[in-house]
């Protein structure tokens, strides 16, 4: 990653009196003023990172070519996990395979049990831990994902209480909201994630100033002018809602607190940064989002003809979603760095994703990750496509192993986990066997913060509480769902 | 010339002959309302059971933003509102249901806010800046062959005309400065000579033709056809830096044996910005920062001038007049314009914050808070402005109709009905109805996985249709699906397999398999995957989109023990129909047999709507035959015509099409209690003999429309 200047928070403390007497509803000013623990400590934060896949790690009628044939260290790497070796992390990670969330069989949900409709229903269980609310649901009322509780346990940043990111742009044929959000604060609350690298650099890097005084002096103005502008917004929608009734208010609900929570966050300060907390260069990427595409590849067009497959379909829909999932990595990695953070989600595909995975199959097949799981394509398209998730995750350990921080590097204080949609086996709304439709041999990814390292026997847990060990390795203690206890011996 | 004739919507999307042959079916202004008189009694009885006013506080998606936001601002902030969360689309783009307020909205919004508001200041006064590049048939540097040709053949013509042979044409360069990165025509101008060949069949292929490439991509085609001089202009988008254009014979034709000669003369070719031509666009908003201001500031501190501006950029952006008080608090932005020593910047700050307001950027319809859950209570002038611009035109109100609302002329029936007339002659009437058709059927979202050179013409011919039925003949909105007309261009008559008509010209297809909406490669385009169509998936979205009916995962009793692959068609070989044959057994049957028939109908369409016969892609080709039959419960039918004979004949599709229009205006999907409304607006359509204007302009008029209905306070669990 390019790295420019350095750019640091400051303060300019007259803008923050002046804004701070018209703030009435704003988080208390004291609070925000907080310096993290980490400022007065030798001990590093914890922080934690969940990934999700919107895919199944086998493949129709085709075995499970994820799960390595040998438990422990030395456990040979399969196709799907490859990129483990390439980002040079497989030592730092725990493989856990043969997980596994329930359904009815008959006997009623078990703990943690997904309703029979396949996709996305095992979205909510898996990473809340809570089944489902009956044997047919296929999107469940969730109560708060494991991101959310972690948050509470390592104590959030006084800037971004979690960051949710997307990788996947497009729905392409699916363009319904459920399959795009993994985590959640209640039941009824999603976080609806970030998929523009663009706001995502600009919502991060928002309170830096520059350290040159001439360029400061601008900065801290235009800085005062936000402020003075989000505080006549908020105002507005707080005489507002007087005199709307009560639905209409829980619709503008989380939009106002969002806007409080940015007001919030704009008159925050950090004056001691870490020499290391610096401003990504936004030349780097992060100033125009890479646009959807749905014209044709006009190289291949030539050389393929106007009518080909190649010159239609190659690129349609795609995003550039290997190099954005890169971007919004980084972005996580300087957000810790810089201590914005402490928690983060990245849903690298949506539910049932429909992504063209073209550009990131090596082979280029042309067809969606959703239907490489149902027999197009060959064995190894599917692997490279389970493949590229494990890259993207492999690539922030690899960036927080690199790392120091006081007290050892970034990865030892940050649990980290991948979870995918489903895994290979029995599928209950089908009734069919040896299918992608399936929540049995599911593979769960983790590393940092201690965890244990190698490929790890699952012996048909949920995987919930794989996170749950995650959880517990940066200091959560409390249950995930129907969950209490945490995967046995993931804890090193 | 007949380019005053065309709106400029045409003119842009449209390729079309300059010199000769203006069809003068292609667009033209809106006739007079046929029918300023009252209401047909009938339909406003049905209407009187139908709650209107039950409408969600519902978020203006990302396209009514990016529309208003350039109707107040001139500013087109495409790229910015693209970065906001996606809307989901249950079919519509505007349910509060699914609408979330998150991180990424609220720093999206103000990022976006602040942006446009900075280019919205930062376009100076004068005639807008233009770029023209002209390059004659002369100029031997301009000749250029196409990269995979033969090379140049060129030899002189008449009054300053070159024949071109082999595959060159003329070469066009152009730097596009970042002020006119958008809209451009390119018009070139020639004359075919056609072969004659006594072998061809149908003439139209003689036609000569030229391709447009855009570096290096083929746009469009054109053809020029014998012994005439054409200028035909091609709408381009073009982002700033250099581009090169060939203009280049697309299909020369030379046999020495016989001395037949296909020739193609040109010219020159023309490259033009096309601001005069946007600007006739209606809604475009204020074409300069002075004509954004209002008011030409004396200084930082002139407080006339900012309050002015404050006053009227608030009333559209808010859709309502503001009182004193929000006045000066907006007023007291000014101290930065003081502060700083400029004007704007104070202009700009006042920009942003009202691009973030919840008053603008919700469809907020404040009524007493008193009012009981359930209750009905009278909604205030401006939101009735609102409730009506915003579903006829998808924007905010214009100035004219926010006199309307504060001369009260929109609280009697008769008002709205006279008001309604006058929004529905505007254009931006007609593109909202075009795409409160396109989100249900979901052509909007499936022409993005559509390639370009086709995708313009598949969403031309549809809205075409749209607005020929709904607006100007006034006909049955039923005949959306019988229609055995199409307006066909170049592009679609080679796609569909039509003769070429030169420009757009609407075409009878009796005979071909085709009519309406559902015989348009746009429609087509729905429920395929990647590789091919899918007669399950086509079967499924025709259901849930023109039934209204959705088709249910299995239950453990349906499959009753059996097995199946619930998201796949059977594996194995074969041909698809024998692969699909495993549906039509056991568990399967109860689902499949009401979506894979309907598929099977119409699988002699491709993905794209080509019309073919065989299966793609079989080892040896050909080997599967396409039969093209399929059922709709229980009635047999092939093609999309004889679907849309079948259709129309079911009162479910305008029970259906009253459902979603109740969606699309209330933005959000029904409560079971409120079928009642679905039903009694399917009655009052009818009582309308389905003239869709008729209707609408009647639920205008409606009691109900000026009224709003408490919503009840959500519950816990989604």
């Amino acid at each position: 990653m390019l790295i420019k200047d350095s750019r640091r928070f400051t303060l300019s403390r007259r803008a923050l009196l002046r804004s701070g007497a018209g703030v009435a509803v704003a988080l208390p000013m004291l609070e925000a003023m907080i310096r993290p623990a980490r400022a007065d400590s030798t001990t590093s934060p914890k922080r934690a990172v969940v990934m999700f896949g919107g895919v199944s790690t086998g493949r129709d009628y085709d075995g499970d070519a994820a799960t390595p044939s040998t438990f422990g260290a030395d456990y040979a790497l399969t196709r799907p996990l490859m990129a483990l070796a390439a980002q040079g992390v497989k030592n730092d990670v725990g493989v856990i395979s043969n997980l596994e969330i329930g359904f009815d069989a008959g006997s009623g949900l078990p703990a943690g049990g997904r309703g029979r409709p396949w996709h996305s229903s095992s979205v909510g269980p898996l990473l809340s831990g809570r089944r489902a609310s009956s044997a047919d649901d296929r999107f469940s009322p969730l109560g708060p994902t494991i991101d959310q509780l972690i948050v509470d346990a390592v104590g959030g940043s006084p800037r971004f209480r979690s960051l949710e990111y997307k990788v996947q742009a497009s729905g392409y044929r699916d363009e319904t909201s459920g399959k795009r959000i993994m985590s959640y604060r209640a039941g009824n609350e999603p976080n609806e994630p970030i998929t523009s690298t663009r706001v995502a650099w600009e919502a991060l890097f928002s309170g830096f100033v520059p350290t040159d005084p001439a360029e400061q002096e601008t900065a801290r103005r235009a800085l005062a002018q936000r402020r003075s502008v989000l505080d006549l917004v908020r105002g507005r929608a707080e005489r507002l809602r007087a005199r709307l009734g009560r639905a209409d208010n829980q619709r503008l609900e989380r939009h106002f607190d969002e806007l409080r929570a940015l007001e919030t966050r704009l008159l925050q300060i950090d004056p001691s940064v870490e020499a290391a907390c610096i401003q990504l260069d936004r030349a780097g990427g992060y100033a125009q989002d890479p646009a959807i595409q749905n014209a044709q590849d006009q190289e291949l067009c030539r050389r393929f003809g106007f009518d080909s497959v190649e010159c239609r379909d190659r690129v349609i829909g795609y995003a550039e979603e290997h190099q954005r999932g890169r971007l919004l990595a980084d972005l996580v990695h300087m957000a810790f760095i810089c201590d914005q953070t402490r928690v983060a989600t990245i849903m690298l595909t949506h539910a049932q994703s429909f992504m063209n995975v073209a550009s990131i199959v090596p082979s280029g097949v042309v067809t969606d990750a959703h239907e490489l799981g149902h027999g197009t394509g060959t064995r190894d398209d599917h692997a490279d496509m389970v493949s590229w998730h494990v890259d993207q995750w492999a690539y922030l350990v690899k960036r927080l192993k690199e790392t120091p921080e006081p007290d050892g590097s970034l990865l030892d204080h940050t649990a980290l986990a991948l979870v995918f949609e489903g895994g290979f086996g029995f599928d209950p709304e089908g009734n069919s066997d040896n299918v992608t439709h399936s929540s049995q041999r599911m593979i769960t990814l983790v590393a940092g913060a201690g965890l244990r390292t190698g490929h790890i026997d699952g012996n048909r847990s949920h995987p919930a509480q794989a996170l749950l060990g995650c959880a517990r390795a940066v200091g959560y203690g409390g249950a995930l769902g129907d969950f209490t206890t945490p995967l046995p011996g993931l804890l090193g | 010339m007949c380019v005053g004739r065309l709106s400029p919507l045409a003119l842009l999307a449209t390729a079309l002959v300059v010199v000769c042959g203006c069809d003068p079916d292609v667009d033209g202004p809106a006739p007079p309302p046929r029918d300023p008189a009252p209401d047909d009694p009938g339909v406003v009885a049905a209407l009187e059971d139908v709650d209107i006013g039950a409408t969600a506080l519902r978020r203006l998606s990302r396209r009514e933003l990016l529309d208003t936001v350039r109707d107040l601002t001139g500013v087109s902030a495409d790229e910015l509102i693209a970065s906001l969360p996606a809307d989901a689309l249950t079919p519509f783009d505007n349910d509060a249901d699914t609408q979330l307020g998150s991180l990424g909205l609220v720093e999206s919004l103000s990022s976006a806010a602040g942006a446009i508001a900075e280019a919205a200041l930062a376009r100076p006064d004068g005639p807008p800046p233009s770029l023209s590049v002209t390059v004659e048939a002369e100029d031997t540097s301009a000749h250029v062959a196409r990269a995979d040709g033969a090379g140049i053949y060129v030899t002189p013509g008449d009054a300053g005309f070159v024949v071109f042979l082999g595959e060159a044409g003329l070469r066009l360069t152009a730097e596009v400065p970042n002020a006119l990165a958008g809209a451009f025509a390119l018009t070139v101008t020639g004359r075919g000579i056609g072969a004659d060949d006594p072998a061809t069949t149908d003439p139209a292929d003689d036609v000569p033709r030229v391709e447009v490439r855009v570096d290096g991509a083929v746009t469009t085609t054109l053809a020029f056809p014998d012994g005439v001089v054409l200028s035909q202009s091609v709408p381009l988008s073009l982002s700033a830096g250099p581009h090169q254009i060939d203009v280049v014979f697309a299909n020369d034709f030379y046999d020495p044996a016989s001395g037949l000669d296909r020739n193609l003369a040109l010219d020159r070719v023309v490259l033009a910005s096309a601001p005069g031509v946007i600007d006739e666009r209606p809604g475009r908003g204020p074409a300069s920062t002075t004509e954004l201001l209002g008011c030409v500031p004396s200084g930082p501190d002139d407080a006339v001038c900012f309050s002015s501006f404050v006053a009227s950029f608030g009333r559209r952006a808010l859709r309502r007049p503001l009182s004193a008080d929000e006045l000066t608090s907006y007023a007291a932005l000014q101290q930065s314009s003081i502060d700083e020593g400029d004007f704007l910047v104070g202009i700009r700050l006042v920009i942003t914050a009202m691009l973030q307001d919840f008053e603008f950027l919700y469809l907020v319809e404040p009524i007493d808070p008193q009012t009981a859950d359930g209750a009905r209570a009278a909604l205030d002038d401006f939101g009735i402005a609102s409730r009506v611009s915003f579903l006829l035109w998808g924007q905010g109100p214009d100035d004219a109709l926010l006199d309307d609302a504060a001369a009260g002329r929109l609280r009697t029936g008769a008002g709205r009905r006279a008001i309604a007339d006058r929004l529905l002659q505007d254009p931006r009437a007609r593109a909202r109805i075009a795409r409160l058709h396109a989100l249900w059927l979901g052509t909007e979202d499936a022409l993005t996985r559509v390639p370009p050179a086709l995708r313009d013409s598949f969403e031309r011919e549809s809205r075409a249709l749209i607005e020929r039925v709904i607006f100007d003949e006034r006909r049955s909105w039923l005949e959306l699906f019988t229609a055995t007309e199409s307006l066909i261009d170049d592009v679609l008559a080679e796609h569909y397999g039509l003769p070429l008509p030169g420009a757009p010209t609407w075409i009878s297809l009796l005979g071909t398999g085709r009519a309406g909406l559902l015989g348009h490669g746009a429609f087509l385009a729905v429920g395929n995957k990647f590789d091919d169509t899918s007669p399950t998936q086509r079967g499924k979205a025709f259901r849930a989109r023109l039934l209204c009916t959705e088709v249910r995962s299995p239950t453990p009793d349906d499959l009753n023990g059996e097995t199946v692959n619930t998201d796949m068609p059977p594996e194995g070989g074969g041909c698809k129909r024998e692969r699909y044959a495993a549906h039509t057994t056991g568990s399967c049957r109860g689902c499949h047999s009401v979506m894979d028939p309907i598929g099977f109908g119409l699988e002699q369409y491709d993905k794209f709507g080509r019309f073919r016969t065989v299966e793609p892609a079989t080892e040896p080709p050909g080997a599967c035959p396409i039969d093209g039959r399929g059922d709709l419960d229980g009635a047999a039918f092939s093609g999309p015509a004889e679907l849309g004979a079948r259709l129309v004949a079911s009162p479910a599709l305008t029970h259906c099409f009253s459902r979603q229009f109740l969606r699309f205006a209330w933005g959000r999907h029904e409560q079971p209690t409120e079928e009642a409304s679905v039903t009694a607006l399917d009655r009052a359509f009818a009582a309308a003999d389905f003239d869709l204007i008729a209707l609408i302009r009647a639920v205008i008029a409606s009691e109900s429309f000026a009224t709003r209905v408490m919503p009840a306070p959500l519950s816990d669990t989604p």
